[in-house]
């Protein structure tokens, strides 16, 4: 407790008393029903979120327009009455907890061209009273806030943007004219709920681009506004402008807390309470509250990775947090794919009601042996000792945590880094998992054991191609790179772009090596298999240290002075270099499965061992599954 | 060594590998949401099925092309993006366990020939939605209708479709062009007329489903495999030849990676057995059909129809076909695949071909259920049942289906269970069910719940003994079953005491020996099977029923109805509708037929078979034994079925 004093120091927000300064940041988890209502699953996310403690939970992108939500379905909606009756089961859940309930209101074209300048009087009015009706049945729906969206280029923050608002009529030209809308709207909320509702107001603190809302007239519009409303929710960027896209889903490459100057720039000028938003975790939250640069802290991912983060920090038991490594994969499904929620690290997230009685006990204590003490053997082992069930992990090195240490090595990682000694803690504490080190597993160690079931995680190597001149002193694979295991010159090349190789030559340029990358196939295709979001940041970042990337270009031979490739067009071109980096991809470990797959007949292979393409979503929920199977 | 080998050798099919050969085939289960779009049920459903350890689970009948909801209902809706969020829900839970995602892919027009579904009336839908098989919606347009228009309109469809399963991740997907779906019937040329590149000669007869499979290959590449699934012979006269069907199958072969061979026709009801076969036809009857294609072609072959465990290993051991799809087998027991893997193929459930799963969901618009897996259908109600937390003596009296089913459910959850059974076996009126020749698949069923629960270690079966109250009582029990079965119904009619008169459970289990020429007195399952059964044995037999000829044909799984009444009629059966027991002679049946006269039946014996009544006035004894007392199976419910006889024991025993 005393590590988080601040945190947990309650606040008035309007009428309303918030418990601590937590609140679950709005989310678009897409696992309504597909027209939009309540179902278990959305009631049993809601559960887990207000469950672990934090002081206020906000349901994310809630359009206030019925037809809008439905063309985009399994999203919330206040668009209708019968919104009332769904959300209604949401406010019960979170107070049930002792959390205080908002809803993120939202009026969300997809349409870039649709403006404010093309709105007739009528339809600004209809819009302003879809607004109200939608504050009304939050407020009957038993809300304690609503969170007024005009933040990342959201439709109504547009009226302010003289960019994007051309009109000439009493609702454009000047800034005053510019910000009437918003005022007009904030006026009929509040002439509908009064102070019943706290109203809570979502903004950029800059767009962040040139042709975007600054902090000045933002500013100049808040002080408007602060009469109006009980909390500024201060983020950053805008939506529909790819470069900004990393400040509001901020990439394990960023640091963290980057928004967290906008909020203090407010927070000085306003009277009226701050929230700040963006990669933040429960030790910046304590950092930034003590120091009074905002008043609440709003995240998401953070909650999502460990839902229980907050009672934890409160408990004593901050090292038992699972922290986010910000890969994104939470948004990209939503986001990009209209996908429900999944999380790398959290294999509950979005399947709670799947998963309600993954704490009980299996019916028969089993003997269970896991080859591979990489992240997907470490989740399975744990999983499978929190079951009840008798487990030996049998790990070849001298310590946990397989190619994950590859993964965690560069300095740009260190959330991963985080989530690896996590990992690695809660396995050798686990009561019921016995950890065998430096031991090589082998079908006759495996069977000493008399296993009822045997889970392979042996993980997968990398692939090398063949190809002519390759020696052993000019080529290295990535991950002994990343690992300071392997030397290398100061012109590298590196071939193949996914994630592990952009990381590599990221790196690597960091240290000041000149880089070039290659990859044989076209760049979307490549980053199609990374989160969006992480692969644009990624790709920037790349960009902005030098690297050199070529795209539909192969590797086809070694020479005296570096490498042959062909490139697109077929033409065959020399890249000078010293040293050839080769991320090529990683194949399953087919001696392992074969060595052990017909020893019992209960046996699961999962993890990069089970996939050709594998990373930490796949490698934690197939630990996790083998774990609650077995 | 397990005897299951070659089942679990993988196949490459086109660019995915599957672990196993078993498919688990697509059928219409009715679990969607009414708006057609992806459940929890219909996640638990397909889940529990892909744990089973299938190498390709496809989900059912799914519809490329926007609907009316009242015709679609609870069917996947594969027109909307909306569908792609449950889809990669389905998938993940397919993948999962490691099996392989499919999906089968369906266009269909329920709309009445003479106006297109858009211009439909309210009337028109009510109409539509009054006819209650889905058989009977599917619209048989003539292609010769189609403009060019409309062909691609509908190729869209698909190319559509197939883009949204590949986005949700899906492996593969299956196109129906069997048992006369839409697009099969360009290939007929009885039914298409057509005088342009579509119609004519065979390949142009084939044009419009290799443009079709085109279009999808053009939206997803290599990306997917594609099975395409037809019927080799229709097995009426409109169809397509099998030698045209071959030809087709020859030119669509390069596009697509595997092809699933089925049978018969779902428009006529007379074919409906060939295509779903029940209890009364031969086990893997399309075998052979998948043979000949196999022959025939250089890509993989899928075989369906009345397929198990043991007939999938010997058909893939002989090489007649590359993968066994099987639905029933699989609905009865989703571990079926699991259990021969791990060898214990001897407690695998089997399937009876009642075909309950198929008549919900086919003739009544109903979710899927299942006579012997009480869980069938209803997974998601069952997810997060938590294990008893306390253990309890459960007393089980009567070792019927329900009995055995209750003990076995109870036990599973950790009580103690006793079962008594006042025979010296178990079995109940089920060993009268199974008796028949024709009946093997109950046998089976028989001998599996009985070995399933004298095998049990949580169950004492005390065999031979009535349980009085009083031994009850002096148990101690927490809760009792109360599972006593059904009295036959003997209604008090003149002549009824008359020895000629017999009761159809005394004939069936060979208790009494009919004579020659017998009449049978009630048309339900229970006295069409005793008629068949006489019959094969060359009796002369006459039933006489008082209800329609209609009404007999849905009194039970309808398909299993119409075939088992064409098989009477095949073996030479009088049925006798709207007609009735009037009184019993010495020598004769008296009846009054449906125009009211009265006719004398000479016969040697008039076998009675007019339902059962539950025993209640035994019930009644044990209703304050314990806190807790279930009453389930046919002393429960009315006109009992082995469906209900499974599903209220299972619910009881769930409830302890």
């Amino acid at each position: 407790m005393a590590d988080y004093e601040h945190v947990f120091t309650p606040i008035k927000v309007g009428n309303v008393n918030i418990k601590n300064r937590i609140e679950v940041a709005p989310m678009m988890p897409m696992i309504a029903s597909n027209d939009c209502g309540v179902g278990p699953e959305m009631i049993e996310w809601t559960r887990a979120l207000a469950r672990g403690g934090a002081g206020l939970v906000t349901l994310g992108d809630t359009c206030v327009s019925g037809k809008l939500s439905l063309e985009v379905g399994h999203v919330l909606t206040l668009g209708f009455d019968r919104a009332v009756n769904d959300l209604n089961k949401l406010v019960e859940t979170i107070k049930r907890y002792g959390a205080c309930a908002s809803i993120e209101v939202s009026y969300h074209v997809a349409d870039e061209n649709y403006t404010p300048t093309q709105l007739t009087g009528e339809e600004i009015k209809e819009l302003i009273d879809m607004y109200a009706l939608a504050s009304v049945r939050a407020l009957h729906a038993g809300m304690d806030m609503i969170l007024i969206h005009a933040g990342h280029g959201h439709f109504i923050s547009q009226f302010l943007s003289p960019y994007r608002n051309k009109r000439t009529d009493n609702y454009g030209g000047s800034f005053e004219n510019r910000a009437r809308f918003l005022v007009e709207l904030l006026d009929a909320i509040r002439d509908k709920v009064g102070d019943e509702l706290a109203i809570a107001y979502r903004i950029s603190g800059d767009e962040l681009i040139p042709e975007g809302l600054h902090f000045k007239e933002q500013f100049a519009l808040t002080k408007i506004l602060e009469d109006r409303i009980d909390i500024l929710h201060v983020s950053a960027g805008k939506l529909y402008d790819d470069e900004t896209l990393k400040r509001m889903f901020q990439p394990i490459y960023l640091p963290r807390g980057l928004n967290v100057y906008l909020a203090e720039k407010f927070k000085k000028e306003l009277k009226i309470p701050i929230t700040t938003v963006g990669g933040m975790d429960l030790n910046l939250a304590e950092e930034v509250i003590t120091e009074g640069k905002a008043d609440m802290v709003a995240m998401a991912r953070g909650i999502i990775a460990d839902p229980d983060c907050v009672n934890k920090a409160r408990s004593g038991q901050k090292e038992k947090i699972r922290p986010c490594v910000r890969c994104n994969t939470c948004i990209d499904r939503a986001h990009s794919y209209y996908l429900s929620v999944r999380c790398a690290v959290n294999p509950v997230a979005g399947r709670e009601v799947e998963y309600m009685l993954a704490g009980s006990k299996a019916a028969v204590k089993k003997k269970i042996v896991v080859i591979g003490g990489g992240p997907a053997g470490m989740e399975a082992a744990r999983r499978a000792a929190k079951r009840g069930h008798s487990v030996v992990l049998f790990e070849k090195d001298g310590q946990l945590g397989g190619n994950l240490h590859r993964a965690a090595s560069m300095p740009f990682k260190d959330d991963m880094k985080k989530y690896l000694q996590w990992a690695i803690r809660e396995t050798m504490n686990a009561p019921g998992v016995q950890v065998k080190l430096s031991t090589e597993a082998t079908p006759e160690k495996v069977m000493a054991e008399q296993p009822d079931g045997i889970i392979v995680a042996a993980g997968s190597i990398p692939i090398r191609p063949d190809l002519p001149g390759m020696s052993k002193d000019n080529v290295v694979w990535a991950g002994d790179v990343d690992t300071g295991d392997v030397k290398v010159g100061e012109n590298i090349l590196v071939a193949g772009a996914g994630l592990i190789g952009s990381e590599t030559a990221l790196y690597l340029a960091q240290t000041g090596k000149k880089m070039t990358m290659i990859d044989m196939r076209p760049i979307e295709e490549v980053d199609k298999d990374i989160p969006f979001f992480n692969v644009i940041a990624l790709r920037e970042l790349l960009a902005e240290n030098g690297v050199v990337t070529k795209a539909e270009t192969k590797l086809e031979a070694f020479n005296a002075t570096g490498v042959t490739v062909k490139d697109k067009t077929g033409k065959r071109i020399e890249i000078p270099c010293d040293t050839v980096v080769l991320s090529l991809g990683m194949k399953p470990r087919q001696d392992a499965i074969e060595a052990f797959v017909h020893l019992v007949p209960e046996v699961y292979i999962i993890g990069d061992c089970n996939n050709e393409r594998g990373n930490l979503y796949k490698a934690v929920s197939e630990g996790f599954f083998a774990g609650m199977d077995v | 060594m397990n005897k299951y080998r070659n089942i679990f050798q993988p196949l490459q099919i086109g660019p995915i590998i599957t672990k196993n050969r078993i498919e688990v085939s697509p059928g219409a289960n009715l679990l969607g949401t009414e708006e057609g779009f992806v459940s929890r049920e219909l996640i638990e459903w397909t889940k529990r099925m892909a744990k089973g350890d299938a190498g390709v689970v496809t989900v059912g009948m799914s519809f490329v092309n926007p609907m009316e909801q009242e015709l679609r209902g609870f069917s996947l809706d594969l027109s909307n993006n909306k569908v792609v969020n449950g889809l990669s829900r389905l998938v993940e839970s397919i993948h999962r366990y490691g099996a392989m995602a499919s999906i089968e892919m369906v266009y269909m027009d329920f709309a009445p020939p003479e106006k297109p579904q858009s211009e439909l009336t309210e009337e028109d839908l009510a109409r539509i939605r009054n006819e209650t098989s889905i058989n009977d919606k599917i619209r048989v347009t003539p292609p010769v209708e189609l403009t060019n228009d409309d062909i691609k309109e509908i190729i869209n469809y698909y190319a559509e479709a197939a883009e949204r399963c590949l986005r949700a991740g899906m492996d593969m997907i299956l196109i129906h062009g069997a048992h006369e779906m839409f697009i099969s019937q360009f290939l007929s040329p009885y039914k298409n007329k057509r005088t342009d590149k579509y119609g004519g000669s065979v390949e142009n007869r084939s044009r419009f489903v290799l443009e079709l499979l085109d279009a999808i290959r053009a939206r997803i590449g290599h990306k997917m495999a594609i099975e395409y699934r037809l019927s080799a012979e229709e097995l009426t006269t409109t169809g397509p030849s099998l030698e045209d069907t071959l030809r087709f199958a020859e030119l669509i072969q390069d596009k697509i990676d595997i092809l699933h061979v089925s049978a018969g026709t779902l428009s006529n009801d007379q074919i409906m057995g060939n295509v779903i076969q029940p209890i009364y036809y031969e086990r893997g009857l399309n075998v052979h059909y998948a043979e000949k294609f196999k022959k025939h072609l250089s890509i993989p072959v899928t075989t369906v129809g009345s397929l198990n465990i043991d007939l999938a290993e010997e058909v893939i051991t002989s090489g007649k076909a590359d993968m066994v799809a099987m639905l029933r087998t699989i609905i009865a027991d989703p571990d079926a695949v699991r259990k021969a893997k791990y060898d214990q193929a001897e407690r695998i459930r089997p399937c009876i071909r009642c075909n309950t799963c198929i008549n919900l969901p086919h003739y009544f618009f109903l979710p899927v259920r299942c006579a012997v897996n009480p869980l069938a259908g209803r997974e998601a109600e069952f997810m997060n049942e938590p294990y008893p937390a306390k253990k309890k003596k459960v007393i089980v009296i009567g070792g019927g289906p329900a009995g055995m089913e209750a003990a076995r459910t109870a036990a599973d959850r950790g009580h103690e269970v006793i079962l008594y059974e006042k025979n010296p076996q178990l079995g109940g009126t089920l060993i009268m069910a199974a008796a028949a020749t024709f009946k093997k698949d109950m046998k089976e069923y028989l001998d599996w719940t009985i070995r399933m629960t004298t095998d049990h270690p949580g169950i004492k079966v005390k065999l031979a003994t009535e349980a009085a109250p009083q031994l009850v009582a002096a148990e101690n029990p927490d809760a009792v079953i109360v599972a006593v079965g059904a009295r036959p119904n003997l209604p008090n009619i003149p002549g009824i005491d008359n020895e000629i008169a017999v009761w159809v459970g005394d004939v069936h289990l060979g208790r009494i020996q009919v004579g020659n020429d017998i009449v049978i007195a009630g048309g339900g399952m229970t006295g069409c099977e005793t008629a068949l059964d006489l019959a094969l044995k060359g009796k002369k037999v006459t039933i006489i029923e008082m209800i329609t000829f209609e009404e007999v044909v849905t009194s039970a799984p309808i398909i299993n109805m119409i075939s088992l009444l064409s098989l009477l009629k095949k073996n030479g059966v009088k049925l006798m509708t709207e007609t009735k027991l009037k009184n019993i002679t010495d020598n004769a049946a008296v009846v009054v037929d449906k125009k009211g006269e009265t006719v004398r039946l000479p016969c040697d014996n008039v076998v009675l078979s007019l339902g059962v009544n539950p025993r209640s006035e035994i019930v009644e004894e044990y209703k304050n034994l314990a806190s807790d007392v279930y009453v389930v199976g046919d002393c429960r419910v009315k006109r009992g079925s082995l469906w209900t006889a499974t599903t209220t024991a299972f619910d009881a025993a769930m409830d302890i």
